[in-house]
This record gives structure tokens, sequence and C-alpha cells, in this order.
């Protein structure tokens, strides 16, 4: 029987989705043994003019990565899509926007200032910003548009299945393989891991009192966190109760709070708000002025609430850029 | 699904509606007047006038209120606002599940009181003679309680068995009671209507008697009983007829047993029992605040200062002919480092304890040192009396009491004359406050509000609507007179003999639900509750059914919508509000028991607004979700109004404040998403403040 092929597409991310692949270790070659490969950039030289030889559907499932940002990065998921039968949103990126989508509380203008000109490192004396279109005495050099709003892959197309995570754990990549290949999938749209948010399985769980009330917000650069203890206890932020479990609890073994890669759980459309909602109701103060001093002590709201999902919120940009 | 709407006689204009093939819309011209059948099971919208009046003819219907009446005609807004409106509320039933039934079937009619002092005995006689039955149970030997403990009542002075023997001789005679003395509760379970008690009698000691009192000429063991001497073998003259052992100081010398062979039992064993009751009537009384703590005023140290009972008893039984007297108020009371509340009627004790020394020794000079005297009502003729009788009162609080020479002296202020005085006296009496004998609130889950169960918990305030079965009556509510105390006793016995009528109680409200699929046991909801509703059974979240008011905190607070409140899911909000908010609106989102009031008050008041504020209400402010008002800005609403009740005046206790700290931490959201903060106003209206209301919504149009 022929093998079912496959591509593996990055978009805007970071290589680390890539990495996930290597981090199968042994299992890596079950998997090269049961699918071809027809696009894997990182690792394989395929064109994408392969892709647009092969029919429709021909591929069984594309994994895609990164969040979309670029016309290119548009195109080719495009492309993924007529080809596929399956489309898996692989890692935070792809899922919520990720890491690449705090770009939405800038414009592309203000992106580019930065990138290109206002960081200590960079030396440009005449300003030259990226163009799509470049004149030059060999020709015409082109590249893709770089958008405004960084997307979601199912802002951009319509997705399958989720694959959670900055990156995906191996354990539920070798799943989510093993279910496309058995046939034994989920209703489409689910999210391939836990239905639960990360305290379920969190060991810290058990330390927190029953009754949570904290007096006041602290981030872990400012404290000594305790290796045992609930982290939302200690009034130090940790988006577990708002992040779907099944990560494997890797940051908090780590002694890093949780802060929310895997996403929300399925009923919540704005994880930001959400979480936010839930910290602000333990603020065990009743008077005014105090509540505002702690609301206050929040740092950088957008990177605490939204650090991975921006794009996929109800308010996916910053307004009046 | 079903749209009722109503004209209100023709007074109300409705737009061509059209919402599709799925709603059936209905017309009546006086719904209010109809007795319409609308299914538990069924979903309604019902556009007419306020769902103040409407909820209360259809109490029961899953219904979303379009007030139509005060929100459109009155205030001159237009039919197609009316459209968005009841389009939006029927998005909102579209995506509500219905509120389910809750049945408590009162299988027991047996009616358990906690407590032989007057207020309980009084509910026992008042249910009993009702034809209930009852069982009375009391932690020491004897009825009576604290009034058995006393020689005289204020104001007059009366001695207590012109009070007590009455009321002890009508429960005798009521018909169908049981009591146990020398009894407590080890173990509650069930619920209302259905509840499972374990108690526990220790030994009496005494098996049968005559009251032939030789026993007391035997027994070794003296005891002072708050200022009154007895024996380790008594009797007070209450009920039963019938002498008994103070085991805690009781030696088992066995004298006793020689002169009473037969009849005295040193070894009885402890009984147990079980019983079932539907409704609980707890009147456990007060016990005095333990005024040793007030180190200053030398109580257990200095000798001659004593408590108001001690003095009372010792110059009432001869023990004790005080010549000079100081009674110092407020010992421990309204102070933040003891009681920080008042008592109520402590003054008025310190005043009876004045008159019993008048009465007893008219030569005697007497003290009162108060920062107030609170003789309410007609009491104050107790205050004038007194006056009138050469008591001296000196306005002030003593800083310290202390012994030289032989004699007690009294370190105060005068705040009359603006002295420092030293009141030199051979008796202090420490007027000290009260606190509730709290031995059995926790097994019957009583809130406390300081040291008393909180206000709704008392009888006269139960909640009729999903009672538990747990009253409190008498002093276990609050200090009173015994009037006072009588009064409260009634009340409770009318609430727990109108829940006992019953054969079940059937309830629409909402709650609390939790989705075990979605829930992780992060446990933040649990302290949000203001009703202790929210536990950790077998490691789920577990609402009571019996507590949770259905306010829609833990809802807010879930960050996975696993708890959701009946009728007010997140879902059929966000629908609402997805098809209510147009470009440029203004959302008004208002707690039902205040703010929406004033929008319903700002047409009567004939107070313009503008067309675009678009009002839905909410049980509670606290039940607002940041989401939704991110999605009425993403919707393009100029601006967000959550209205609530003023602070500390929530209807579900800290709604407010938790909406409060919601909405700062969202403001500081939408500024770093670049919107200005004041786009998402929180403000307390009361329900008459229609022109702040309006006012708001004017300034958020800007």
């Amino acid at each position: 029987m022929a093998k079912p092929l496959v591509a593996f597409y990055w978009c805007a991310s970071c290589g680390g989705c890539e990495e996930s692949v290597v981090d199968l270790a042994e299992d890596l070659l079950k998997v090269v043994d049961a699918v071809e490969f027809r696009l894997f950039p990182v690792a394989m030289d395929f064109k994408y003019s392969d892709v647009e030889a092969l029919p429709d559907k021909a591929l069984a499932v594309s994994f895609i990565n990164g969040a979309i940002r670029t016309e290119e990065q548009e195109h080719i998921a495009k492309l993924l899509r007529q080809k596929s039968q399956l489309i898996v949103a692989y890692g935070a990126c792809a899922h919520l926007g990720g890491i690449p989508g705090l770009a939405n509380v800038a414009n592309r203008k203000e992106v580019f200032e930065t990138a290109y000109k206002n960081t200590a490192s960079t030396v440009n004396p005449k300003g030259i910003y990226p163009q799509t279109v470049t004149e030059t005495e060999y020709g015409k050099l082109t590249l893709p548009e770089i958008y405004d709003t960084v997307q979601t892959l199912d802002q951009t197309i319509d997705v399958d299945y989720y694959l959670p995570g900055c990156a995906p754990p191996p354990d539920l990549i070798m799943n989510a393989i093993n279910a496309i290949l058995e046939g034994k999938l989920p209703p489409k749209g689910s999210v391939l891991t836990s239905e639960k948010a990360l305290c379920e399985t969190c060991e810290r769980n058990k330390t927190k009192p029953d009754k949570l009330a904290i007096k006041d917000i602290k981030r872990i650069s400012e404290v000594k966190a305790d290796p045992e203890k609930c982290f939302l206890a200690e009034g130090i932020i940790c988006m577990g109760p708002a992040t779907r479990g099944g990560c494997g609890e890797r940051c908090i073994n780590a002694n890093m709070p949780c802060r929310g890669c895997f996403g929300p759980t399925k009923e919540v459309k704005d994880m930001g708000a959400r979480f936010l909602s839930g910290l602000a109701s333990i603020i065990d103060v009743d008077d005014e002025a105090e509540m505002e001093k702690i609301a206050q002590s929040v740092i950088d709201p957008i990177g605490l609430f939204y650090m991975y999902s921006l794009p996929s919120s109800i308010i996916n940009r910053k307004q009046g850029v | 699904m079903r749209v009722l709407t109503c004209n209100c006689h023709g007074l109300i204009k409705f737009p061509e509606l059209d919402l599709g093939p799925d709603v059936k819309i209905e017309q009546y011209d006086n719904l209010c007047k109809l007795k319409l059948d609308i299914g538990a099971d069924e979903t309604v919208v019902i556009a007419g006038c306020s769902p103040n009046l409407l909820e209360g003819i259809f109490p029961n219907a899953n219904a979303e209120f379009v007030n139509l009446l005060e929100h459109i005609t009155l205030v001159n807004h237009s039919p197609e606002k009316a459209e968005q409106l009841i389009v939006a509320a029927v998005a909102k039933m579209q995506n509500t599940p219905p509120v389910k039934t809750k049945v408590f079937n009162i299988k027991s009619k047996n009616a358990l009181v906690i407590g032989g002092g007057i207020a309980g005995i009084e509910v026992a006689t008042q249910l009993s003679k009702n034809g209930l039955p009852v069982v009375l149970i009391e932690k020491t030997p004897f009825l009576g309680g604290t009034v058995s403990k006393l020689d005289r009542l204020y104001p007059e002075g009366t001695p207590y068995s012109h009070t007590l023997m009455p009321l002890i001789n009508k429960l005798q005679t009521s018909g169908n009671v049981t009591q146990f003395f020398n009894t407590e509760i080890t173990d509650v379970t069930g619920r209302v209507g259905d509840y499972k008690i374990k108690l526990k009698a220790k030994p009496r000691g005494v098996v049968e008697c005559i009251n032939c009192a030789n026993c007391i000429d035997v027994c070794p063991v003296e005891v002072n009983d708050a200022g009154k001497k007895r024996k380790a073998i008594y009797y007070i003259p209450t009920f039963p007829d019938m002498y008994a052992i103070d085991f805690d100081t009781c030696t088992k010398c066995g004298e006793c047993v020689k002169v009473c062979p037969g009849k005295i039992d040193l070894e009885q064993k402890a009984q147990e029992s079980d019983i079932d009751s539907g409704a609980i009537v707890v009147a456990t009384g007060l016990n005095w605040y333990d005024v040793s703590k007030v180190e200053e005023y030398g109580y257990a140290r200095l000798e001659g200062v004593m408590k108001t009972l001690e003095f009372e008893r010792a110059v009432a039984s001869g023990a004790l002919y005080p010549k000079k007297v100081a009674i110092v108020y407020c010992a421990g009371s309204r102070d933040s480092k003891h009681l920080p509340y008042c008592s109520k009627i402590c003054c008025l004790l310190g005043l009876k304890e004045a008159k019993l020394v008048k009465d007893r020794f008219p030569d005697a000079e007497v003290y009162v040192i108060a920062m107030d005297m609170r003789s309410y009502g007609t009491y104050e003729y107790l205050y004038n009396t007194l006056r009138d009788k050469g008591v001296s009162f000196i306005k002030g609080k003593p800083s310290e009491i202390h012994r030289r020479n032989g004699i007690l002296v009294v370190k105060t202020e005068d705040l009359f004359t603006n002295e420092l005085l030293e009141v030199e006296v051979d008796t202090v009496v420490l007027n000290s406050g009260f606190v509730a004998d709290t031995i059995t609130f926790d097994k019957f889950n009583i809130k406390l509000n300081g040291d008393f169960p909180v206000l709704f918990e008392n009888a006269g305030l139960g909640n009729y609507e999903l009672p538990r079965g747990i009253f409190t009556a008498g002093a276990a509510t609050f200090p009173g007179s015994v009037s006072e105390t009588l009064i409260d006793a009634r009340k409770a016995s009318y609430s727990a003999l109108s829940l006992l009528r019953q054969d079940k109680i059937e309830t629409r409200i909402p709650q609390a639900v939790v989705d075990e699929d979605l829930c992780s046991v992060c446990r933040m909801c649990i302290g949000t509750c203001p009703y202790n509703a929210i536990s950790v059974v077998d490691d789920k979240i577990k609402i009571n059914e019996e507590l949770c008011m259905g306010c829609g905190i833990c809802a807010i607070t879930c960050p996975s919508y696993a708890s959701q409140l009946e009728g007010w899911n997140h879902s059929g909000l966000y629908e609402q509000i997805r098809a209510l908010v147009k470009e440029g609106d203004v959302l008004a989102i208002m707690c039902r028991w205040s703010a929406y009031n004033a929008t319903e008050q700002a047409a009567h008041d004939k107070l313009k607004y503008p067309e675009n504020v678009k009002i839905i209400r909410v049980p509670c402010t606290g039940a607002v979700d940041p989401s939704h008002v991110m999605l009425a800005l993403r919707n393009g609403a100029r601006g967000v109004l959550i209205g609530g009740c003023y602070p500390d005046a929530c209807h579900y206790a800290r709604g407010n404040f938790r909406a409060k700290a919601r909405e700062q931490i969202l403001r500081l959201n939408l500024e770093a998403l670049g919107m200005r903060k004041d786009r998402v106003r929180l403000e307390w209206i009361g329900k008459d403040e229609a022109q702040k209301f309006a006012d708001i919504v004017y300034e958020m149009n800007k």
C-alpha cells in the first residue's frame, strides 16, 4: 500500500516546532517509515511547484506551524488546504497566533522601524525597509508582503485539528500521528490534548488553599518561587487555570508558571479576558483605592494574559494603529 | 421558541417582526392579566413592560424580558431599536438552556429545637401547639438557659420566675414535645426536609428524685456557679423537677449514694439516639464576652472586679454587700481589639444592676461609667429613674483599674467635665458584651457576621425561595431583651411551621452548575462565593444547592466556563451582545437590583438619553463577563457601562467588589490595546438615580 503523503510547513514561527519533530527521537524513524513527505522546507528539498503539481487532496495531512503574517504564508497555507485531506495547526502560533502574534500591538510600520532601524544592533543609515518590489540593475526583485495584522491559521484557512503547545510535546505529536494513521480521529475542530485546564494534573494544585485569596500580584522575576507551592496562591501569575493541560507541566517542573501556550479550554473565546476575570476575582480586597493599586501592579497585561493568544482573541490587535 | 409581546393596551407600538421560521410571535394587549402557561422546559422572550412586574406574573418562566415600555415607548426611542432588543433577546434565549426545577421533599415533619432557654422553649411550644412533633434538646441538665441564672429582668426588675415559669408550664402541656437534657449533637447529615441527627445525652447521675435535698447536705464539693455557691449535686427550680450531678466537678466520693441508695448512679452511661427532622431551629443563646481579655480592667486578677452576672447573683444571694460600686460599660465592646460591635442590651443590663444595688442598699454609691448610654426606646425611663435615685453617670471609658490601699481605683476621663477622675470603690462591675454560643453553628453551616449569624439567617428574614430549613431564634440571632427574644422565637416558629406544613418545595431559582467535563478543580471559584456554597467533594467541585443564591460570581471567575449560572450562561449572553451592539452604541449592562431600576425610572422621570444606549439586565455586576465587554467593543461599541449597587450594598454581598477588580484590570488591558480606558466604566447607580444614569450615558456618548 502506498504510504500517505505528508507536508510539514512553517509560517511565522521560530523553528521550535521543527525541533519538536527531532524531539520524537526513535519514534521519528517510525514516522518516516510510515509516511512519505512532499514538503518539509527545513529538512528536505521540495519545491512549491512539487506541491502545486499534486492533485487536490493528494496529501493525507499537512502540519502547518507558525502564524500567518505574509503573503507567501497565506498563499502556501491556501495551497496546502487545496492539496490536503487534513490540516493540522501545529503549535501555538498556528493555533492561536503565538509569540509572533504579539506584533499585533503594533502595525507593520512600527515593526519595521523597530526591526530595521531602532534596535541598537541595527545599522541602517539610509533607512531602507523591506519592499515588495525592488528594481535593480539585474531586474525586478520581489518579496512577499508583510501584513499589518498577524493571523492564526484558522483565520486564513479551514483547519481540521490543532496540536497545541510551544512547541507541541512528543507524546501529543505521536498520539496525533497515530490517530491519523489509524483513522481514529476525534470530531473536527478538536484540540488534540486534554479538555481540562492544567490545574487538573498539576502537582502543585494540591498545595493550593481552598480559598484562594491574594493581596498582591508578583512577577516571577521578582521572587524566589517555592518549588512546591501553587504559584497563584503565592500571588504569582500562572495561567494554568485558564490553559488546557496535557503539556506534561514542563514549565511548572522547571519552576516557571504557566504562560498559556496550550490555549484556552473549548468554551472560551478570549483566553486573556477569561483569565483576567478569574485573577481579579481572587484579589481579596474591598477597598477601591487599594484594588486600583493592586491592578496597577499588573505590568504588561497583553504580554501576560495574551502571550500566545492575541490574534485569536475577541479584540485581536491594538486599536488605532 | 415563542416571543410573547404585549402592547400594554395599545400604549406600545410594535415594529413588524420577522424572526425566522423557528420563532413564533404571539401578540397580546394585556399579558399581565392573562394566566398564560409557559412550560418548564420552554424558553421564551417576553417583550412588554418592566421585568420587575412580569417576573411576578411569570415567576417560573425561562424568559428574557425586553422592556419596551420604559426603554422604548416612554423615552421615544425608535421601533428599530425595539426590534434590535427583541432580536438580541431571542439570540440569547436560543443559546440558553432552561433552568432546572429543584425539588426538596419534606420527608420529616419533626422539628428539632436546639436550646432550652426562653427562645427554644417558646419555639417548641408554638410548633407543638400547632400539631408538629418537636424534639427539644438542652445541653445542661435543666431548662431555662441564661434567664434561669438571672435574679431579675429589666426594666422593672421583676424576678425571672414571672416569665420563665409560665413559659415552661406552657411547654409541658403543649402536646408532643420530646425533651433531651445534658444533650449534644454529634452529627448532622441531610438537607431541608430530611435531616438525620445523632444525639448524645451525657449522664445526669440522678435516676429518680423526690427533691428532698438530703444529698446536698453530704456533698463535699462546693462550686462557684457564676457568683452563686452550690454543690456538685444541685437543682435549679425550672424543669425537670429533679437533681443532677455536675460531673465536671464531682469527685465520685459516693456520699450522696449513701443517703439516697438506688436512685443515684455515678457510673451511668451516655445515651445515644438518632432522630430525623425536617426543620431545625437553633436557639443556642449567648455567652458573655471573656472580659479577662481586657487586661487593664483586672478581671480575675483583682478581687472585687466582677462580671455583671456574677455581681447580680452574688448580691441577690446575699453573698455581697457593696457600698461603693462602679459599673464600667462597654468593657471590651465597640473596641477593635475585642468586640467591634454593640451588643445592644448591655446598657440596660448595667442599669438593671444599678437598680439592683439601689433597691437593696439605697445608701450605696453607684457610678455608671459609660461612653454612651443606649437606653433605646422606652428604656429611657429606666435611665431617668436611676438618675433620680442618685446614680452618678460619668461619660468616659476607663483606662485602667487597680487596687490602692485596699480600695479599687477606676481611672477614667469624664467627658462632661473634661477632667481625669479616679473613682474609688469596693466593687467594680464589668459590663461586657456578648457573643453567640456557636457550638452548633458549624454543623449547620450558619455563617457569621462578627460573632453572630449574618442577618439573612435570621428567622424573620429566611430565604423562602430556597429554605435550608435552618432558622436561628432568640439570642442566637442577636442579644435582645426577654420580650425581643420571645418575638424572635415566634418569627422562627412561623418560618419553621410554614416550611413543615408543605410536602415538598419546588423552586426554579437560577443556580450555578458545574460541568465536570470542563472543570479542572483549580478552585479559583471557591473563595469568591459569598455564601460558602462551593466546596470540593470527592475531588470534584460541588455547588451546595441549599446555599447558592444565583449571583453568578463563580461563573465569571471560572477560567474554563465550567461553572455557569442557569439562565445566564456565557454563550447566551455572548450571542445577545453580538446581535445587539452596533457601531457607535453604548452598551449598558445593568444590575437588576439597582442600576436597571434607574433606567426604568429615567422613563418615568421623563429624562432623555440617546437612542444608541442599549440596556441589558444581569443578576449582579459580579456576573458581568470581561469577555462580553470585549465583544461589545469589538462590535464597535463606543462604551460599555456596567451599573450596580454601591459598595457594601451589593445584593450578593461582594459581587460589586469582584466587578470592580475585574474592571480595574480590564481597563489596563484596554489601554494596552490602544483604547481609552474610560470606554469601560463600572458605576454605582442606585435605583432612583435615573439622572445619574442619563448623565453617564451622555458622557460616554461624547
